[in-house]
């Protein structure tokens, strides 16, 4: 079976996802009113689906045209953790509280990375989440998602 | 008069004062980074900017933007990468003056020329801005209509070689802003039941995922590493007077080229350098050197790149239409704290204006005196390890995403677009049309849907106005160029533009 480059594989999801959009539009939900004389809630997005739907066409039919690009397995593993890291930090953010889960990030993100410099990685991880923290909590007064678990952060 | 000195004692005073210097250093910083840029710079200094009060607000994010532009020269001189595909041209000419030991030389012509081109494009800003906005008074619903759709078309074409990708990547944009609330008839649209998507997707968390996630997405992808131990050293050493004679008619033409290709929709600082690079291998009495390390071509880059920063703002501030990335952050941002770019503005609040246009002379000003003084500091910059480096910028853009509205689903956002950002970008498709759209597509449809009211259905109604109709032609013009050319065989050169460098 032949390879298909990334640009088909982009054009061909978007142009499914455009699909049940566009079928979304006559869910009995937007038929909700007579006044606006067809230039309802989904009017705008109809059109724009559309010319989602043709473009997504010309995406998918051009990416044939393209060679696929080659990715090694180190690479793909690393943006892959790199992916779930942060996926995890953020769910982690609204979980753990902003504080906590910054000191776990900025420690395992630049080593998974590749940099290897202990002592820099363990002062950054003590210092720059409790300074982050401070100004926007303490001096900015931006309230940041707290832990469940501490009363202070 | 009056307005003109209020404008003028906004920024007198401390707190803006000290945010034109903070940010005209944050941005020499941002800039001189490889691959940070003027994007990131002010997505990141967004969050501090929430308590702080309107004009230093305004300021900071001012002084982010003209110094990253500026900044990305340093780096381009010193290393030869440039820190801003803004600074790519400078390159050319500013990494061969430093392998001869001229890099402080080198970087004294980039910040002189970048000082006068900046300067520059203020004049311009203070001259058209105020006119365009008296013009646009005129516009009714249907050619702010016709207007969104050329801005749109006009970025998503940039990206020649990927007029598919480009022009899908703006509808999509187009597309995301109309989640959430119907503006006319305050009905849900694509929530599919989820409360949290009722606020609709946020621009500023899917503009941190975009650009600040989806670069350390690419850099892991690439393994790409900046070497600790090189030693930058390098000072600056400003250019005589003298040497000036014979290279005003490069900087003048520079300073044009670059405030005219600014004032455009979807070119930008980069295009505006090469362009203005091209001009002078053609006609610089040093042509010859062009490349060698010749300083005509450090002043024709600079200068142009940096007329681009005052010129983008005029259909920014005048009608509220971004011309790229960098300004649909700023304008963004300006709703973030309360103004509302557009004619409006200059009727109803003139003395903001003025302010702007002040800070922006300031923050040029501010761009030659920290540059003469910091050079040498900023060239340091470039030993922080990429790794730590790319770890505190996303934890500051995402408190950026989270702080505009505290709803953790603009976190949720923010890593999604990141995804969507590293895929698209991994695979030839322009960002800048996806973010234009966002920011375009409240006032496209608001415009058609009260224009088809107007005109009772009647589309063909709206090609019937002058100024529309004029628009029309153009975006149809632009749309088929690219084929024409084709067709004839021409469209097969390199093209270098900022789409292609992003």
């Amino acid at each position: 079976m032949a390879r298909v480059s990334w640009t088909t594989v982009v054009g061909g999801v978007t142009l499914l996802v455009t699909a049940f959009l566009f079928y979304h539009t006559f869910d009995p939900a937007y038929d909700v009113s007579i006044l606006t004389a067809g230039r309802g809630p989904v009017f705008f997005p109809r059109i724009l689906l559309g010319f989602m739907f043709v473009l997504s066409a010309v995406v998918l039919v051009e990416g044939r045209f393209e060679a696929p690009r080659a990715i090694t397995r180190h690479q793909a593993l690393l943006v892959g953790a790199t992916l779930a890291v942060t996926g995890l930090y953020i769910w982690g953010i609204t979980a753990a509280g902003f504080l906590i889960s910054t000191v776990a990030y900025v420690f395992v993100l630049p080593w998974l990375l590749g940099y290897r410099n202990a002592v820099a990685i363990v002062l950054v991880t003590a210092l720059y989440p409790v300074g982050v923290w401070y100004v926007f909590q303490k001096v900015f007064l931006i309230i940041l998602p707290s832990s469940p678990w501490f009363d202070s952060f | 008069m009056d307005t003109l000195a209020l404008g003028l004692e906004h920024i007198l005073t401390l707190p803006t004062l000290a945010a034109i210097v903070v940010g005209t250093v944050l941005g020499v910083v941002v800039g001189v980074l490889p691959g940070l840029g003027s994007v990131i710079g002010i997505t990141m200094v967004l969050p501090f900017t929430f308590t702080m009060p309107q004009i230093p607000a305004l300021a900071l994010m001012l002084g982010i933007y003209c110094g990253s532009v500026y900044g990305g020269s340093i780096s381009a001189i010193v290393i030869n990468t440039p820190g801003t595909p803004q600074a790519a041209a400078t390159a050319l000419d500013g990494f061969p003056m430093a392998q001869r030991g001229d890099a402080g030389l080198a970087i004294g012509w980039a910040t002189t020329a970048s000082t006068i081109g900046g300067l520059f494009s203020v004049g311009v800003l203070v001259l058209a801005a105020p006119q365009l906005a008296a013009f646009s008074l005129n516009f009714t619903v249907i050619e702010y209509f016709a207007l969104g759709v050329f801005a749109l078309i006009c970025i998503a074409n940039v990206s020649r070689g990927a007029m598919a990708k480009g022009l899908l990547s703006g509808v999509i944009g187009l597309f995301l802003a109309t989640v959430g609330v119907d503006q006319v008839t305050g009905d849900m649209r694509f929530t599919f039941d989820n409360f949290e998507m009722t606020a609709g997707i946020s621009l500023i968390p899917a503009i941190v995922g975009l650009f600040a996630l989806s670069e350390m997405f690419v850099r892991a992808s690439e393994s790409h590493v900046v070497k600790e131990s090189i030693a930058y050293k390098v000072g600056i050493r400003l250019p005589r007077l003298t040497d000036w004679r014979g290279r005003l008619g490069i900087l003048l033409k520079s300073c044009l080229i670059g405030s005219f290709v600014g004032a455009l929709p979807g070119t930008g600082a980069a295009t505006a350098a090469f362009i203005s690079y091209s001009e002078a291998k053609r006609s610089s009495r040093n042509r010859d050197k062009l490349g060698t390390g010749e300083p005509d071509g450090i002043i024709s880059a600079e200068s142009a790149n940096n007329a681009v920063t005052g010129s983008a703002m005029v259909p920014t501030l005048a009608l509220g239409i971004p011309g790229d990335p960098v300004t649909a952050v700023m304008l963004g941002t300006f709703i973030v704290h309360g103004l509302t770019p557009g004619p409006r503005l200059f009727s109803e609040h003139l003395d903001l204006v003025y302010a702007i246009f002040f800070i922006l002379v300031a923050v040029n000003v501010a761009m030659f005196i920290v540059g003469a003084i910091g050079a040498q500091a900023f060239t340091r910059v470039l030993r922080v390890p990429e790794p730590l480096l790319m770890t505190t910028v996303v934890v500051i853009s995402l408190i950026g995403a989270y702080g505009v509205r505290g709803n953790p689903i603009d976190l949720i956002t923010a890593f999604v677009a990141g995804i969507g950002g590293f895929l698209l970008r991994k695979n030839g498709f322009p960002l800048a049309p996806m973010v234009i759209g966002m920011v375009l597509s409240q006032m496209i449809e608001n415009s058609l849907r009260q224009g088809l009211l107007i005109t009772r259905g009647d589309f063909l109604a709206f090609f019937q106005r002058p100024i529309s109709l004029t628009l029309f032609v153009l975006t149809f013009a632009i749309l088929v160029w690219p084929l024409v050319r084709r067709l004839l065989g021409r469209g097969k050169g390199a093209t270098l533009d900022e789409g292609n460098l992003e």
